[in-house]
C-alpha cells in the first residue's frame, strides 16, 4: 500500500534523519549530486533517471563480484564524498553498510532503498516447505521498472527542482524496458513451452522467468552463492532426470562452468548462460543490453527444445 | 503506443502536494513507526489479519505472478493519474504493454483474465478507483481487485493501492469498497512482503 510504504521507508533509516535529507537537498541546489550505486543495474537505472544532471559513483570496482565482496580502502574514500546512495538493500550489497560505517557516514548519508516497494517472491525450484526471499529484483524488467520509479521519486525528494524531470525520464526508461519485454513476448516460441523444462545454476532468475510466464523447475545451488555438497548435487542430478529437465542456465560471469559441464554430462541437458548483470563496465545502457541478451538466450534455449 | 490524453486542469501544486504528503507521512510514523520499532530484532513478515493473505507465502504461482505484475501496474497507473489526471482503462493499459493487462503470452499463460474498470475516482474530489479481473482459466486461480483509494486532505492527495483476491474466479462486482464489506463478501486482501520488510528483517540480524 503506497502510503504505508512511505512510512516504512522513513522508519528504515533510509532517511537517516530529516537533517541529512535537507542537507543533501541543499547540496543538490548548489552543485551536481554525487549519487553512489552498489550494483551495475543501479548505475543504469540512476543514469537513465538523472541523465547528465548528476554524477554517478559506483562504490566498488566494476569487476567486483557482489557475492561475498570484501570492502577496500578506496571504497571507503568514495563513500565519504557521496550525497546519496542507492542500494538493492535485500541482498548482494550488504557489504556497503560496512563501507558506510567505516566512512563515518552511517548517520548522514541518505539511502535510497530501490526495492522498498517491490513485492518479493521466493526462490524457485524445490526448497521443501521453506520459502527463501529471492533478492534478484535487478534481473527483470518489471521489477526494474518499480525500482526506477522508486529511485526517481526519492531523488525528487532530495532535489525538488529536478523532480518533474526525474519522473519524466523514469517514465521514458520504463517505456523502453516494457517494450524490451513485450518484444520478447511477441517473438517467444510459445509452441515450445510444453517441452521447455529448465533448471538454473544460480537462484537469480525467478523474477525474470515469472514475468515471462515461464517456470524454473530446479536450482542447483542449495543456497544463494553456495555450491552444493556432493550429496546435494547427487540429489539435484536425480531431480533433473526425474523432471525431464532439458535446459540448464548457467552464469555468464561466475566460475561454475565445471559444475554445469558435470550436470550436462550426467543428465544430457543443454547449457546456456545468462547474465547476472553484475560485472563489466558501468554504463547507462548495460541493463538494457544485457537484459536483451538474456531474453535472446532464453529464446534460443526454447528453440533448442521446441518441436 | 497509445497515449493517455492529458485531461483536467490541475488544481494541486505538486511541490505543495509533496510537502503536505511528507508531513502526513511523518504523522503516520506515530503509528506505523511504532509498529516497526516493535518489529525490530528478528524475522518478522507482516502480520496478517483474518481477511488477509500473504503474497509471498500463500498465493499459488498464477496468483503470485499476477500479483507481482499488478503491483507494478499499480505504480504505473498511479503515475499516469498523477501526470495526466486520468485513470487509464484496461484497453489502454494493454496498448501501453503493461502486464497483466497486456494480452501477451503471460496473459495467456495465467488464465486470460478479463479486466474491467469499475470505478474511477474524481481527481479533484477523491474516491475509489477499481479494476476487476475475473474469468481466469488457470487451475486454482483467483479473481482480482485492484483498488486505488484516492484521498484528499487539504490541497494534498494520496493514492493508497490495495490488491484483493477472491476464490470465486467469476465473482461479481463488490457492493462496496470498505475493507469490512469486501471481507464479508469473501474477498481477501493480499499483503506483499516488500523490499522494505526484508531490509528491516536483515537489519534485525
Amino acid at each position: 500500500m503506497a502510503t504505508t510504504v512511505l512510512s516504512r521507508r522513513m522508519a528504515l533509516g533510509g532517511l537517516a534523519s530529516a537533517a541529512a535529507l535537507a542537507a543533501a537537498g541543499a547540496r543538490a541546489q548548489a552543485k551536481r549530486l554525487r549519487i553512489g550505486v552498489t550494483l551495475h543495474p543501479y548505475y543504469s537505472f540512476v543514469a537513465n533517471v538523472v541523465g547528465d544532471g548528476a554524477e554517478i559513483v559506483p562504490i566498488v570496482p566494476a569487476e567486483a563480484n557482489p557475492h561475498g565482496y570484501q570492502p577496500q580502502p578506496e571504497d571507503i574514500k568514495r563513500a565519504m564524498t557521496l550525497d546519496v546512495l542507492v542500494v538493492n538493500g535485500i541482498g548482494h550489497d550488504e557489504w556497503v553498510f560496512k563501507i558506510i560505517e567505516a566512512a563515518g557516514r552511517k548517520d548522514n548519508l541518505p539511502l535510497i532503498w530501490a526495492n522498498a516497494s517491490v513485492a518479493l517472491i521466493p526462490i524457485g525450484g524445490d526448497n521443501g516447505a521453506e520459502k527463501v526471499v529471492n533478492p534478484h529484483t535487478f534481473i527483470a524488467t518489471t521489477a526494474a521498472i518499480q525500482q526506477v520509479y522508486e529511485i526517481a521519486r526519492r531523488l525528487g525528494e532530495i532535489d525538488p527542482p529536478s523532480a518533474a524531470r526525474y519522473r519524466a525520464s523514469a517514465r521514458d526508461y520504463a517505456n523502453r524496458l516494457r517494450k524490451l519485454r513485450a518484444d520478447f513476448m511477441q517473438r517467444m516460441p510459445a509452441h515450445a513451452k510444453a517441452d521447455f523444462r529448465c533448471a538454473t545454476m544460480h537462484a537469480g532468475y525467478d523474477y525474470l522467468f515469472q514475468e515471462l510466464g515461464l517456470k524454473i523447475t530446479a536450482v542447483v545451488e542449495p543456497r544463494h552463492g553456495v555450491n552444493p555438497t556432493a550429496r546435494q548435487f547427487a540429489q539435484t542430478l536425480a531431480d533433473i532426470r526425474a523432471a525431464n529437465i532439458n535446459i540448464l542456465f548457467a552464469e555468464k560471469y561466475f566460475g561454475e562452468s565445471s559444475l554445469a559441464e558435470t550436470v550436462q554430462r550426467e543428465t544430457g541437458v543443454k547449457v546456456f548462460t545468462l547474465s547476472h548483470i553484475t560485472d563489466g563496465p558501468f554504463t547507462p545502457e548495460k541493463f538494457e543490453v544485457e537484459m536483451a541478451e538474456n531474453l535472446a538466450t532464453i529464446e534460443r534455449a526454447m528453440q533448442a527444445v521446441g518441436p | 503506443m497509445a497515449t493517455i490524453p492529458a485531461v483536467n486542469a490541475r488544481t494541486l501544486d505538486r511541490r505543495e502536494t509533496l510537502f503536505v504528503a511528507l508531513a502526513l507521512a511523518v504523522a503516520m510514523l506515530g503509528t506505523g513507526g511504532f509498529a516497526l520499532l516493535r518489529a525490530t530484532g528478528g524475522p518478522r513478515p507482516p502480520e496478517l489479519l483474518d481477511w488477509q493473505v500473504s503474497a509471498f507465502r500463500d498465493l499459488g504461482p498464477d496468483d503470485q505472478a499476477i500479483h507481482s505484475s499488478l503491483s507494478v501496474a499499480a505504480e504505473e497507473i498511479g503515475g499516469l493519474n498523477f501526470d495526466f489526471g486520468d485513470w487509464p482503462k484496461p484497453e489502454e493499459l494493454d496498448k501501453l504493454l503493461i502486464p497483466p493487462f497486456y494480452k501477451d503470452d503471460f496473459w495467456e499463460q495465467h488464465g486470460r483474465v478479463q479486466w474491467r474498470q469499475l470505478n474511477a475516482a474524481d481527481f479533484n474530489r477523491g474516491g475509489d478507483t477499481s479494476y476487476l479481473g475475473v474469468g481466469g482459466s488457470a487451475p486454482g486461480q483467483s479473481a482480482y481487485l485492484l483498488i486505488f483509494r484516492h484521498r484528499h486532505i487539504g490541497s494534498a492527495y494520496t493514492n493508497q493501492t490495495e490488491i484483493w483476491v477472491h476464490r470465486d474466479v467469476n465473482v461479481g462486482e463488490p457492493d462496496g469498497y470498505r475493507a469490512e464489506a469486501l471481507a464479508k463478501a469473501g474477498w481477501r486482501q493480499v499483503v506483499a512482503y516488500r523490499g522494505a520488510d526484508e531490509a528491516e528483517h536483515q537489519k534485525g540480524h
